[in-house]
């Protein structure tokens, strides 16, 4: 939503700090007393354009020391990159089961806590297609010459997707002629 | 007296690029004022700290007793681009409920609030 005070839509700038609302009765509340301004003059552009390449690998380790288990790996995985020379624009390793959502806040709350089981979730991002199809290439020895009671890999080696971002930018209105055809 | 906002206010999150825009509303609207004086723009940036790279905007909507964050820099890029699982920063909102405010005897009298369980 951004400021509450100017909700920019196409039609009108919202101020959602007047919404009022009332129960009217049982599952019924009354919407009311909205205001704003009038719209900008500005469209919006929603623009995509090639980004680069990423992929995602991921091991499941059980318990005992399920979370200790996964940093290792992560650490050698990292190491072999860099054996490899292979750079990315960003390597990023998560702990689904630990702190995949809530990062250093779950595992802060959490303690010492022996997870009964973590899948390691390691990402590359890079504009070298090649450096990230190697990387795919670099889970599956992790299962037999890393730490034991891994699982989860029968899906194979991670798939390299192209990434398409998004880029939100504003035009002049008056720059922009509509026109309407019916087919 | 020490409270989680779990037990004393909902939220909800989503993304706008590489920014989580965190709403929080209270339960009961006599709540809504320990919001406004405990959860500051500071106090969300130090609980986000180790989290985010920019800084942290308030916003206050008083008729919907809610508090609404924006926490720039919070989805390593946002969209398609992140690699992160939540890259839509949809549970930023519990991850806010997780915080602890101090809240001082004489603004906790009357309130029936619920005291943070232990962890």
């Amino acid at each position: 939503m951004g400021d509450p005070h100017e909700y920019i839509t196409p039609d009108v700038i919202a101020d959602f700090t007047t919404i009022q609302l009332e129960q009217e009765g049982p599952d019924r509340v009354r919407v009311h007393g909205i205001q704003g301004r009038p719209a900008t003059d500005k469209l919006k552009v929603s623009i995509a354009y090639r980004a680069g390449y990423k992929a995602v690998g991921t091991l499941v380790y059980s318990w005992p020391d399920a979370l200790d288990k996964a940093k290792l790996a992560d650490s050698i995985l990292r190491q072999r990159l860099s054996n490899l020379g292979l750079h990315f624009d960003q390597i990023l390793t998560e702990y689904v089961g630990a702190s995949a959502t809530h990062g250093p806040l779950a595992t802060r709350d959490a303690g010492e806590l022996d997870y009964p089981e973590v899948q390691l979730r390691f990402g590359v991002r890079g504009g070298n297609r090649s450096a990230v199809e190697r990387f795919t290439r670099e889970i599956a020895p992790l299962v037999l010459n890393g730490p034991p009671s891994v699982t989860g890999f029968a899906g194979g080696r991670p798939k390299v997707e192209e990434i398409i971002a998004y880029w939100p930018a504003l035009v002049d209105k008056n720059v922009v002629q509509t026109r309407v055809e019916i087919l | 007296m020490l409270i989680q906002l779990l037990d004393i206010a909902h939220a909800r999150s989503g993304d706008k690029g590489d920014t989580a825009n965190v709403g929080l509303i209270a339960l009961r609207p006599e709540w809504y004022p320990l919001l406004v004086k405990y959860v500051t723009r500071d106090a969300v940036a130090a609980h986000f700290s180790e989290v985010i790279d920019g800084p942290v905007e308030r916003f206050e909507l008083p008729n919907l007793k809610a508090l609404n964050f924006l926490l720039h820099g919070a989805l390593d890029g946002g969209g398609t681009l992140s690699l992160k699982t939540d890259a839509q920063g949809k549970v930023f909102s519990t991850a806010l409920l997780r915080m602890r405010i101090e809240v001082a005897d004489k603004d906790a009298m009357g309130m029936n609030l619920p005291s943070a369980k232990s962890s």
